[in-house]
Order: structure tokens, then C-alpha cells, then sequence
């Protein structure tokens, strides 16, 4: 009867369900986190462009404020629907040699431009229009 | 019989891990298919975000071209037959069958509204919009300037006592000009010239206390540099013209010496001020406004003769001074913490009548001085060839027949504004491309009786000029 009953250990068949258990946790939870991942990729993808056109809006807002007051002063928000962008304070002073900064914001996504304008009248010359990561040339 | 001891754990073990491994092998399996499906819902929202502000891309092109093309309404966009982006009637649908529309809405004269909307739809879980919208302005317009051959007196406002203006500068439909105190001014006066053609004195009450020669203004700010012992600079607040006051005062600052400012330009949170000579003491001063209640001094210079007028251009300062041997005085201004005079440091004119007025422009220096029998008052300069003028080619000389008190030019440099003391043409029109082609320049002049001109101001805007004399303010424009 001892032998019937003997304990028979089962260490071989847990570790298998443990070990293949954990594998395909580990592979579901990456293929979750990368179905996350792709899922924000369009969202961010999205918002960056979004981004991009609202620094566009306010670069140029801010533009024609110069070119129908060479003392505009800048450093304002200007709402587009849900999403806002930024005018900083506008560098130099005059109709020549001036600086614009502008920054639009959707989402997580920032973009940044920087624009350095040559002179404002009789027709907005800018000698530089560029996306930078970090505004260098506008008064902080 | 003895049963030989069989047991059925074997199969059961089969059984129960194939049936946890199928588990796990289906839920991994839902897991991949789940990433395709989200790695496709993403990239199509990647793709008509794409496709969105490729759009508004064409769009912004279409506004380059010409501002007036674009209209309001829905459109699809597409390329013409000259290879150029073009607003079509039905929306745009992409080879992979995404459908791209914008809306486009007129906002105030110079701007649109614009809307890219992509939408799809590829089964119940594949569909969805990307909408991105931009505001396009129309910044690349040109200011048109009128012709200045001709000069009308749009209005004038005659004060008593006279104030003896000095200098104009505006801000928006706001004129601000100093005058000297000595015959019971107030210093400064504002006016309203919202209409050009009934312009207003506004905060009648203000006294400066003092003369006040040059005005600058930034950054809702108005600098004043007046005739006071300690406070030669004072900073006003004009973010509400119609009601300055004295309580609008920022902040001062004291030169060295006593009342010796004399000339002033405002160049970002840099004032540059110029002083009267002073024995020991520095003529040019670079000033940290960014704060008017702590206005600190960054970088100075000393020079020789007063400094009355100075031109920001392309850093430098172009400075019309007192000084015999060189009348225009040029100085490197990039570093305000290290000012030094540009190579060749200035010009040296006939005799040694003051440079009492200059404006730069393009590769110009145009240069008013006081009368001289001996000599033409107006001087232009060619300085292409770097910022100090070496000539050939010029100068180019003109006789105004009096003192040029002051000048002003418009943007594109075509025409100069002078107020000046002749007795039949206080205000005269100069005509910079007639000058340095060595014919006469002067192509227009306004006779004011209400003294010698003094201060001058080209408002680009509104193509206009606020022209100062001794006791009035006249409004004058082309035509």
C-alpha cells in the first residue's frame, strides 16, 4: 500500500508551467508595453505636427504684430481651438535687427522657432527661420 | 492478479501542460496580434497626421505665392499641371485610402484659419480622423510708401507757451515729444493722432519738471533723457497713454556729471546714451534697462566733443558729435561690455561745423550739420565697403542753408525726412538715390510759420510724418 501512495514529486511539472508561464508573461507584457509604445508613437507623431504649426502661427503672428508695430513687445499666448502657442519677448528694437522666438505646445510635444529678422519695413527680410531645440538668440 | 502499480500522472501531466502552455501560448498569441492591430490603428494616425500637415503644407504654399489666392471653404488640395500645389473642389484621397480636406476661414484681413482634417477607415477598429489646424498671416506684405515729391499738411496743433520741441518718438497712435523747458514747457507732451487729420493733446497736466531732449521707446516703455542734475534718464510706463502721470515713472538713473545726456537709442534691454563732454568722464554709456528700478551701467566709452545724435545700424552706432575733428564718430556696439570705436573710428568733415543729426541706412550714413558758410549741412556717406565710411565713392554733399536739427528716414531709405532752421523750408524731403547720383535731392519742403524745425518722425505705418517746430505739431503726409 506504501507504494501506491508513494509521493511521487511533481518539481518537474511546476517548474515547466512556472518556467513557460513566465516566459509568456514576459513575452504578453512586452508585446502589451510595445502595443503601448506604437499606439503613442501615432499620438506623439500627431501632436508633433500639431506642435510645429502652432510655433508656425505664432512665428508668424508675431511677424505681422512687428511689421504693423516695430515696438511690439511680444510675450503672449495665443489659443488655437484646444491647443496654445507662445510669443516671447521679442529681442532688439527698431525696424532692423530684430528677433523672434515662438513656441507651440500639443500634448507632450514642444517645437521651437527662432527667427532672426534682418529688417521689418517696407517688407519683413529674416536672414535666419529655424526649429531649434533650445532658443539662443531671444532676450530670456 | 497483481495489479502492476500504474500511475496515470503521466497523462495527466500531458494533459494539464499542454493545457497551461496552450493557455499561455494563446494569451502570448492575442498579445502579438493585439501589437499588429495597435501598430496599425497607430500608423494610421501617423499617416494621416502626415498627410494633414502635408496639407497645410500646401496651403502655406499657396500663400507664398500670393496671399489673395487663398479663399474661404472646404478643399481638397492637389498639384497642377505646372507642378504647382493647387486648392481643388473635392477632397484629396491618397493611394492607400486616406481622405484629406481643409477648411479654410477667413480670420481678421491679414490671416486664415486652416483646418487639414485626413480621415480613414479600414474595418471597425482601423478608422478615425488627424485634424491640424494653423493660423496663416500674411507677414510678407509690403508697406507702400507714397510719393514724397509732393507734401500736405494733414493737421497741426499749436501750443503756448512754446514748447520748444526736441525729439518725437510714437507708439502706435501715440505721438510722445520733449521739448525744453525754458520757456514754461512741460517737458514732454503726448497726443492722441488716432485721426491724423485731429490728432489731440492728451495728460495735459503732466510736467517733466525739465527739459527733455531724446525719447526712445520699448517694450511698453518710454525713455526719456532730460535736462535734470541726478535723474537724466527717466523710465515711464506707457502701456495707458491716456492716462500717464508722473505716478507712471519706473525708475531714473543718474549719469556722471550733471544734466549731461544728450542723445539716446534703445537697442533690445540696452540703452545706449550719449553725453556732452565731460572733462574725466565718459561720453557713451551702455545701460541694463531690463529692469527700470535698477537700471545698471554695462559697458562705457569716452570720446571726444558732445555726442548729440546716434543711429543704431547693424552694430554700430553712426553718432553725430560736436567733436572738430570728427563730426561722425563710429562705434562697435555687438559687446555692450566692450564698446570701442570701430576701425577708422569716425570722419572728419570741412571746418568744424557739429554733426548734429545722422540716420543709417543700407550701405548709407546720411549726416545733418550745423550751418557754415563754408560748407553744405547735408552729407551722404557710402559705407559698403564696411562701417566706417572710406571714401571713394563720396560723400556727396548738399546745402540746406541752415542747421539740420534733425532727420529721420523711411525703411527703404528712398526718401529723408529734415527738420531744419531755414526760413522758407523747415521741413525738406531728400531723395537718397537722387543724392548719390549727384543730381539735387531735395524734392520737396514744407514752409512752417511757427518757428525752425526741430524734432521729426517717419511713422512707416501709417506713411506720415509728426514734424516739430519751434511752438507746433504738424501731421504731414505725401501727395
Amino acid at each position: 500500500m506504501m507504494d501506491y501512495c508513494r509521493s511521487r514529486k511533481g518539481y518537474t511539472f511546476l517548474l515547466s508551467t512556472l518556467f513557460v508561464g513566465a516566459v509568456a508573461l514576459a513575452v504578453t507584457g512586452t508585446m502589451l508595453m510595445l502595443g503601448w509604445m506604437a499606439l503613442r508613437n501615432g499620438v506623439i507623431i500627431e501632436d508633433s505636427g500639431k506642435a510645429y504649426e502652432l510655433a508656425m502661427t505664432c512665428a508668424e503672428r508675431g511677424l505681422v504684430e512687428l511689421f504693423n508695430d516695430e515696438n511690439y513687445y511680444g510675450d503672449e499666448n495665443i489659443s488655437l481651438g484646444e491647443d496654445s502657442c507662445s510669443i516671447l519677448a521679442i529681442g532688439g528694437s527698431g525696424n532692423e535687427n530684430r528677433t523672434l522666438c515662438a513656441e507651440g505646445k500639443s500634448g507632450s510635444s514642444v517645437r521651437r522657432m527662432e527667427i532672426i529678422i534682418e529688417r521689418i519695413l517696407p517688407a519683413i527680410k529674416t536672414s535666419s527661420w529655424q526649429e531649434v531645440d533650445v532658443f539662443s538668440s531671444c532676450p530670456s | 492478479m497483481k495489479f502492476k502499480n500504474r500511475p496515470a500522472f503521466f497523462l495527466l501531466d500531458i494533459l494539464l501542460g499542454v493545457s497551461v502552455f496552450a493557455i499561455f501560448i494563446g494569451i502570448a498569441g492575442y498579445s502579438l496580434v493585439s501589437v499588429q492591430n495597435l501598430a496599425q490603428i497607430s500608423g494610421d494616425r501617423a499617416r494621416g497626421a502626415f498627410l494633414s500637415q502635408e496639407a497645410i503644407e500646401a496651403v502655406r504654399s499657396i500663400r507664398d505665392g500670393d496671399f489673395s489666392d487663398l479663399i474661404g471653404g472646404t478643399f481638397g488640395v492637389g498639384i497642377s499641371s505646372g507642378g504647382k500645389w493647387e486648392l481643388v473642389q473635392s477632397p484629396a484621397v491618397s493611394a492607400d485610402g486616406f481622405e484629406t480636406s481643409v477648411q479654410i476661414t477667413q480670420g481678421d484681413g491679414n490671416s486664415f484659419l486652416v483646418t487639414a482634417d485626413t480621415n480613414w477607415e479600414f474595418g471597425p477598429r482601423r478608422k478615425g480622423t488627424s485634424s491640424i489646424a494653423v493660423q496663416l498671416s500674411n507677414w510678407r506684405q509690403e508697406k507702400e510708401t507714397g510719393d514724397w515729391s509732393n507734401v500736405s499738411q494733414s493737421s497741426v496743433l499749436i501750443e503756448d507757451p512754446p514748447p520748444l520741441f526736441n525729439d518725437i518718438a510714437v507708439s502706435g497712435n501715440y505721438v510722445f515729444a520733449s521739448g525744453d523747458a525754458d520757456s514754461g514747457g512741460a517737458g514732454l507732451y503726448i497726443y492722441d493722432a488716432s485721426n491724423v487729420f485731429n490728432p489731440s493733446r492728451i495728460a495735459e497736466g503732466f510736467f517733466l519738471g525739465s527739459s527733455a531732449f531724446e525719447l526712445a521707446i520699448g517694450n511698453k516703455k518710454l525713455f526719456v533723457l532730460a535736462d535734470s542734475p541726478s535723474a537724466e534718464l527717466k523710465v515711464y510706463d506707457i502701456s495707458d497713454p491716456q492716462s500717464f502721470s508722473e505716478e507712471d515713472l519706473l525708475g531714473t538713473y543718474n549719469l556722471q556729471g550733471s544734466g549731461r545726456g544728450r542723445s539716446l537709442k534703445l537697442f533690445g534691454s540696452t540703452l545706449f546714451v550719449g553725453a556732452e563732454n565731460g572733462e574725466g568722464k565718459k561720453e557713451l554709456y551702455a545701460l541694463d534697462v531690463s529692469n527700470p528700478a535698477s537700471i545698471s551701467e554695462v559697458g562705457s566709452l569716452e570720446s571726444e566733443g558732445d555726442l548729440l545724435d546716434m543711429h543704431i545700424h547693424n552694430g554700430f552706432a553712426y553718432i553725430g558729435s560736436s567733436d572738430d575733428v570728427s563730426e561722425l564718430k563710429v562705434i562697435d556696439i555687438f559687446d555692450p561690455a566692450d564698446l570701442k570705436f570701430a576701425p577708422g573710428a569716425g570722419y572728419n568733415l570741412t571746418d568744424v561745423l557739429d554733426g548734429k543729426t545722422v540716420a543709417a541706412f543700407s550701405d548709407s550714413v546720411l549726416l545733418g550739420r550745423a550751418y557754415g558758410d563754408a560748407i553744405q549741412e547735408l552729407v551722404l556717406f557710402d559705407t559698403a565697403s564696411g562701417p566706417v565710411p572710406d571714401p571713394p565713392p563720396g560723400p556727396w554733399f548738399h546745402g540746406v542753408g541752415a542747421d539740420v536739427n534733425s532727420m529721420d528716414i523711411d525703411p527703404a531709405g528712398k526718401y529723408a525726412f529734415l527738420a531744419d532752421a531755414h526760413d522758407s523750408a523747415e521741413f525738406q524731403v531728400i531723395d537718397t538715390e537722387l543724392f548719390k547720383a549727384g543730381e539735387l535731392p531735395r524734392i520737396a519742403f514744407f514752409d512752417a510759420d511757427s518757428g525752425i524745425g526741430r524734432g521729426i518722425k517717419y511713422d512707416a505705418r501709417r506713411d506720415i510724418v509728426f514734424f516739430a517746430t519751434t511752438s507746433a505739431l504738424y501731421i504731414l503726409s505725401p501727395g
